[in-house]
Order: C-alpha cells, then sequence, then structure tokens
C-alpha cells in the first residue's frame, strides 16, 4: 500500500509503534530470560535460553514489519523541514 | 595453500572496493563521505551490516563465549538484536537533522543545532577516542586473521599492511567504495562462519546437541562457563550492558553514528532496512555451535581470542581455512576504513572548518592516515586483552554521546554548556571507572557514567543559562510554515 501523501502517525499511533517494534523485543530479549533460567529442555539440539535467543531474532523483525507495515508505513511522510523559520 | 586462497581473497576484495571507485563520476566531499546521501534500502543494508557484523563477529563473539559463556552470548546477543529496534526509532531522525544543517559528521550536526563550535570540538575528541578503540579492536583481531592465514610477520608489518590497504577501500571514493565492497564482505563473512559450524557439526558424532553436552562437562572445571543458564553473578552485568549498549549501537552512540544514516536518500529507506537486520543475526547460531565445539576439543587454549581460528584450522582443509581467514582480514579492513573515513570527515570539517573543497578532500585522506597511525601505536603499546573487552570500552566511551543526541531529537531546554559538560564528566568518570579497575557491584560502566552525563546535561542547562536553546528535531514538523510563538521566541532566545 502507497504511504499517504497527507496522514501523519498520531500520539496514539507512534505509542503503539513503538511498544511492538520495541518495548515488546526488550522485554522478550532482555528480561525473559531472566525469569526463563534454568530450563533445561533441548530444542533443535540448542539449550533453551539460546533458542529462545535466536528465536528473537525472528521474532523482532516481526515486530518491527508490523510497525513499518500496518502501523509507520501506511502513513509516512518524509519531512520538508527546509520551509521551517525558526531553528 | 590456505595462504594463497588468502591472498586471492583479499586482493579481490581490494579490486571490488578500487573498481567502486570508478563509479563514481564527480568527487566532492559530500560524494567521499556520505554517498551524495543517494542510497537506498539494499545498499544501506549491506553498508550497516558490513560495518556492524566485523571481525568482531568472528573473533571477540566465539572468543567471549569461550571464555565466560553463556552470560557473555546473553548480553552480546541480546545488545544487538535490541539495537534495531532502537535504530528503527532513532535512525530517521539522524537523516532528518543531516540533511537540515548539511552535516557529514556528527560533529556538524551538535556544532550547527547547538550554535557551539566548543560543543563541536568537545564531540570530535570524544568520537575520536571511540573511534580509536573501535580501531584497536579491528586491529587486535587482525593478528588472528593472519595467523590462521599461515603468515609469519610481526604484529607491527601486519598493522601496516592491514591500513593501507584499508587505505584503498576507501580513499578515491569514499562512501561509494565502501557501498560497493559491502556485499562481497558480508557474503565471505557469513559463508566462513557456516563452513566452520557445518564442519564441526560433520565431526561432533551426535550433532548439534552433542556439541552442547560435550561442552557442558567442562562447566566443572571452569565455574564461570554454564551452558544453559546465567550465573547469578553475571545477572546485572548482563542486563544493565544490554541497556548501555544497545542505544549507542543502534545508531547514537557509536564513534560512525549517523553517518549510514547520512547517506540514506530518505528516512523510509532508513527504516525499511531496519527492519530485516535482526535476520541477519541467524549466522550466530552457527558462530556457537563452532564455539562450543571448541570448548569440548580444544578446551585448554591460552588465548582464547584464537578459539574460531584454531577451531577452523582444526577442523578445515586449507584452502578453506584460507577463506575463513581472508573473510576475517577482509571484515577488519572494511571495518578500518570506514572509521577511518568517519574521522577523516571529522577532521576536514570539525577541526579544520571552512576550507575549499579542495582542501577539505585532503584533509579528509591525511585524516584517515592520521587515525590509521595512532591506532596501530594504541593496539601495540596497550596491554592484551580478551576482544569483547575492548568492544565494552568502546561503548563506555561511545554511551557517552547518547544523552546529547536524545537532546538533539527530542528534549526542550539544552543548551550546549550543558550537553559538553555532561560529555566531559560522563568519559572521564567511565575511563577512571575502567583504567582504576574499580568495583561497580557489576553495574556495567557505560550506564553508570551515561546516566551522570545525562544528569549533568539537564542541571548545567538549567542552571548556566548562556547559549543558544535549539528546538528538538521532533518538534521542526509541527512549526512548519508558522512563525515563532513569544514562548518559542523565548526559548529561542
Amino acid at each position: 500500500m502507497p504511504p499517504s501523501r497527507t496522514a501523519r502517525p498520531s500520539g496514539r499511533r507512534t505509542a503503539l509503534s513503538v511498544f511492538i517494534g520495541l518495548v515488546i523485543p526488550f522485554l522478550g530479549v532482555a528480561v525473559a530470560p531472566f525469569l526463563l533460567n534454568g530450563i533445561s529442555v533441548k530444542v533443535l539440539g540448542f539449550p533453551f535460553l539460546y533458542f529462545w535467543i535466536f528465536a528473537w531474532f525472528v521474532l523482532t523483525t516481526v515486530c518491527l514489519a508490523v510497525c513499518w507495515y500496518f502501523i509507520d508505513g501506511p502513513v509516512h511522510q518524509e519531512p520538508e523541514f527546509e520551509e521551517t523559520e525558526e531553528w | 595453500m590456505q595462504t594463497t586462497v588468502f591472498i586471492g581473497i583479499v586482493a579481490l576484495a581490494v579490486a571490488v572496493a578500487v573498481v567502486g571507485a570508478l563509479l563514481v563520476r564527480r568527487l566532492t566531499v559530500g560524494q567521499l563521505l556520505v554517498g551524495n546521501r543517494s542510497f537506498g534500502t539494499w545498499t544501506l543494508f549491506f553498508i550497516s551490516a558490513g560495518e556492524f557484523y566485523t571481525i568482531g563477529t568472528l573473533v571477540a563473539f566465539p572468543s567471549g563465549v569461550y571464555a565466560k559463556g553463556f552470560s557473555y552470548a546473553m548480553w552480546f546477543l541480546g545488545y544487538i538484536v535490541l539495537s534495531w529496534p532502537v535504530a528503527y526509532f532513532l535512525a530517521p531522525y539522524w537523516n532528518r537533522v543531516g540533511r537540515r544543517y548539511d552535516a557529514m559528521t556528527q560533529a556538524d550536526v551538535f556544532g550547527r543545532h547547538f550554535r557551539s563550535r566548543t560543543l563541536e570540538i568537545v564531540i570530535f575528541v570524544v568520537t575520536f577516542l571511540a573511534a580509536l578503540f573501535s580501531a584497536q579492536y579491528s586491529f587486535a583481531g587482525l593478528s588472528y586473521a593472519i595467523a590462521g592465514a599461515g603468515i609469519d610477520i610481526s604484529p607491527t608489518l601486519t598493522l601496516i599492511i592491514a591500513s593501507l590497504l584499508a587505505l584503498l577501500c576507501v580513499v578515491f571514493g569514499g562512501m561509494r567504495q565502501q557501498a560497493t565492497l559491502a556485499p562481497l564482505k558480508d557474503t565471505l563473512m557469513l559463508v566462513a562462519i557456516f563452513v566452520v559450524a557445518v564442519a564441526a557439526i560433520l565431526a561432533a558424532t551426535g550433532g548439534v546437541g552433542d556439541i552442547f553436552d560435550a561442552a557442558s562437562a567442562h562447566a566443572v572445571r571452569r565455574p564461570a562457563f554454564v551452558a544453559e543458564s546465567i550465573p547469578p553473578s553475571a545477572l546485572l552485568f548482563t542486563l544493565t550492558t544490554i541497556i548501555a549498549q544497545m542505544v549507542p549501537a543502534g545508531g547514537t552512540g557509536s564513534q560512525t553514528a549517523g553517518t549510514h544514516a547520512f547517506t540514506a536518500k530518505s528516512e523510509s529507506a532508513l527504516k525499511k532496512q531496519y527492519v530485516w537486520f535482526p535476520l541477519y543475526m541467524l549466522m550466530y547460531p552457527f558462530l556457537i555451535i563452532a564455539t562450543y565445539f571448541a570448548v569440548d576439543k580444544l578446551p585448554d587454549l591460552k588465548d582464547p581470542n584464537s578459539a574460531f581460528i584454531v577451531t577452523a584450522i582444526r577442523i578445515l582443509p586449507p584452502w578453506l581455512v584460507g577463506l575463513v581467514a581472508g573473510a576475517a582480514f577482509v571484515s577488519a579492513i572494511f571495518v578500518l576504513a570506514f572509521g577511518g573515513l568517519s574521522l577523516g570527515g571529522l577532521i576536514s570539517r570539525n577541526v579544520v572548518p571552512h576550507l575549499p573543497e579542495r582542501q577539505q578532500r585532503f584533509w579528509v585522506r591525511t585524516g584517515i592516515v592520521l587515525f590509521f597511525c595512532l591506532s596501530i601505536l594504541l593496539t601495540l603499546y596497550s596491554s592484551p586483552a580478551l576482544l569483547v573487552t575492548i568492544l565494552n570500552l568502546l561503548y563506555y566511551v561511545g554511551v557517552q554521546l547518547v544523552p546529547g543526541t536524545m537532546a538533539i531529537f527530542f528534549l526542550r531546554g539544552i543548551r550546549a554548556v550543558g550537553v559538553s559538560a555532561g560529555l566531559a564528566v560522563g568519559t572521564v568518570l567511565a575511563l577512571v571507572l575502567y583504567y582504576g579497575d574499580i568495583d561497580t557491584f557489576g553495574v556495567n560502566i557505560g550506564l553508570i557514567s551515561g546516566v551522570l552525563n545525562f544528569a549533568v546535561m539537564l542541571v548545567v542547562s538549567r542552571c548556566v543559562r548562556r547559549g543558544h536553546v535549539p528546538l528538538p528535531a521532533t518538534a521542526w514538523r509541527r512549526t512548519r510554515r508558522t512563525r515563532p510563538s513569544p514562548a518559542l521566541a523565548e526559548e529561542t532566545g
């Protein structure tokens, strides 16, 4: 879907994007492993925590893809700040 | 045979970079430093990956995991994967301020945003310091690539040859040469990692699971090394290091921060490429397999930094060892060239500014050479360390650029004097804590000094009411086509 030339991201849309694109991966990568520490299951031969981190390589991309293709991209505008007077 | 393959790969890479210079029709400073701000999504992708996944990936990461186990893998992988979401949200602002101020370096942005020549110089000093550590990181890794190639030359000669080759990769066409070399360098690195990992799996009798089981047995002999959990003693360092390094790595604090964002033709091109970056990290499982294979089969390596290369030598035929060593070497000279170009830009535009075009190009090249010379001296005369420790040191300094960057993007009421004071206090504290070997109870030094830097920036900006107070980048669009309101006039006065 081509981006609209007139729409702008609202504050709520930005917050949703930050939550999906940044907060969820942070919780999954930096916080969850401490709660999952000590699980001794192996997945595809890897210790569970390694597999968990590897899974977030894919899941983080999914989160960012949702952000760009469904939240940010459709309303993205390149800024035209050269017309700004006060800076 | 391995030496022949190694030399062939390095020669091919340098030739590709030199051919890249032929694509430049008219060499301007803008072309040299930021590729005329013309790069699309995929060119950006390869350049960013080329600059980020370097010899550190091939040498430092395996050495850290080999020496310290899962907790090192946890913070290393954690901060990198999280740096891409950070970059997705923040890097477009670099592109925006770069266009607004016609900036080609970070110091350009800081100096013009806050209208402060002093701050421009402070940014140059901090950036230069971070770049030196980054070069040391690459140079230190080179010796392992040379060892893998079966070449017996002195460390000094290794560094000089690498510098000359890195110079060839950047001096004729600058960023365009890097853009041409990047896909080859990335491909070589992925192939090198893949062949070592596959050979390790084939050499292990029971596949991947068997490699980890065998490595776990060594945890008994090395208490710090536990294959499948984070030791309680490492919890705090792991979490604070992820937090402290994900933001600068995401493009706000490294010595080359902003450089690839300045080259982008649009903010959307930048955002789109960052969506796919975490997938690039799927090479790390292969590196981890190779590293745990080394833990099992080569448990008594005196130098952990050699873990990946020695594993390759142990299980691969000579010609493939040459390929792996060549990939490591090309990765190193690529990032050296990138760092040199960034520093050359800083010297030509921020240390000796306002020069005619021709003299700017001269100073870019002179700056690159000076940077390589100083980096060689630092590498030769500093004590050897685990490479990931140098990586931490690099970010202890790099994170100091984050508060000022956040001020440019988001914060109102911040003055140049506040940013300068914060940078000075934070950088000195980080170096004192590191070189003084002071116990921080497991909290990352960069996080401690970065938080203090931020606090000093806010307090000094509030107390010393001197100098320009600019609007942050996020406020620019809102004020488009409007005249300054009384409140804004007061704020900018």
